[in-house]
């Protein structure tokens, strides 16, 4: 198999991961008594984070984009899906930045890149709402929960990362 | 653990910014001292004092407005019912106690722009 088509593979694979992951855990949120909407596990972030560490970034803006646009068509509306795009863009501008850092494992960027999507989100739904004070209102509870949650994804993709073999994600012939 | 010190630094950062971004609009509101307490008695508005001020002032009907605290209220009244006094503290731009029989009305006033369209 060549390369690229070993890569596409892998892409769908993993947007269709992402995409499951994102629209199963919705139920669960339900049972959850927390007033936020909006508020996910974001479990489908752990295969973003997989592909970045094990593709590269482009590999995981592909996924990331067929995965938000896979949910939005399926069961979201035009602003649902812009909320999605609008954190996608910041989070994955957070962790394209933060997985530079030399000393920050997968926790690290992840909650980079979790806290950055809420402010993406907020941002997003601050423009569509026009109430700028969704920041002080929403945001920083948001923010504090977007690292426990961002802890746990990293965490879970921390150990993908290091254990699913090297073999799987290989796209090069060497 | 050492390893997820940086990590830590992470967490402890966006916690900070969720932390700052909860304080700031209690600073903003002590700097709003540009909102006014108007007191208008027949139609004519006799008085205009800032809520910055702790003040008390008794219009020359009997009516007394209390500013306390950045807010306002009519403290004592010469009416029968005193059902201005029981209107209770004024803190938001737009609010009004009356008191009718002594035909005063007290407003805030205020430049900032009103997170609520109406108040009821």
């Amino acid at each position: 198999m060549s390369d690229k088509v070993r890569r596409i593979c892998l892409w769908a694979i993993l947007a269709l991961l992402s995409a499951s992951l994102s629209l199963l855990e919705r139920p669960l949120m339900t049972l959850i008594p927390l007033p936020l909407p909006g508020f996910k596990l974001g479990l489908g972030n752990v295969c973003i984070l997989f592909c970045l560490y094990r593709l590269g970034k482009a590999d995981a803006a592909i996924v990331y984009g067929l995965r938000i646009a896979l949910t939005a068509l399926l069961f979201g509306s035009p602003t649902s899906f812009a909320l999605s795009f609008g954190g996608a863009v910041a989070a994955l501008s957070g962790a394209f930045l933060a997985i530079r850092a030399p000393r920050l494992t997968p926790v690290g960027v992840s909650v980079t890149a979790s806290s950055c999507h809420m402010v993406g989100q907020i941002c997003v739904a601050s423009l569509i709402l026009k109430t700028p004070g969704l920041f002080v209102s929403y945001l920083p509870m948001l923010l504090i929960l977007s690292v426990p949650t961002g802890i746990l994804n990293g965490a879970i993709a921390s150990v993908l990362i290091s254990r699913i073999p090297q073999k799987l994600t290989q796209t090069h012939r060497r | 653990m050492r390893k997820h010190v940086y990590d830590m630094a992470v967490c402890a950062a966006v916690i900070l910014a969720a932390a700052l971004l909860l304080v700031f609009p209690l600073i903003n509101n002590i700097k709003s001292s540009s909102d006014t307490v108007t007191i208008t008695v027949n139609g004519e508005q006799i008085a205009t004092l800032p809520l910055s001020r702790d003040t008390s002032f008794t219009c020359p009907n009997g009516v007394t407005v209390a500013i306390e605290n950045g807010t306002a209220r009519i403290s004592h009244s010469p009416c029968p019912d005193r059902l201005c006094v029981k209107t209770g503290r004024l803190t938001k731009n737009g609010q009004t106690a009356v008191c009718l029989p002594c035909k005063t009305v007290v407003k805030i006033e205020s430049h900032k722009v009103s997170e609520v369209d109406g108040i009821v």
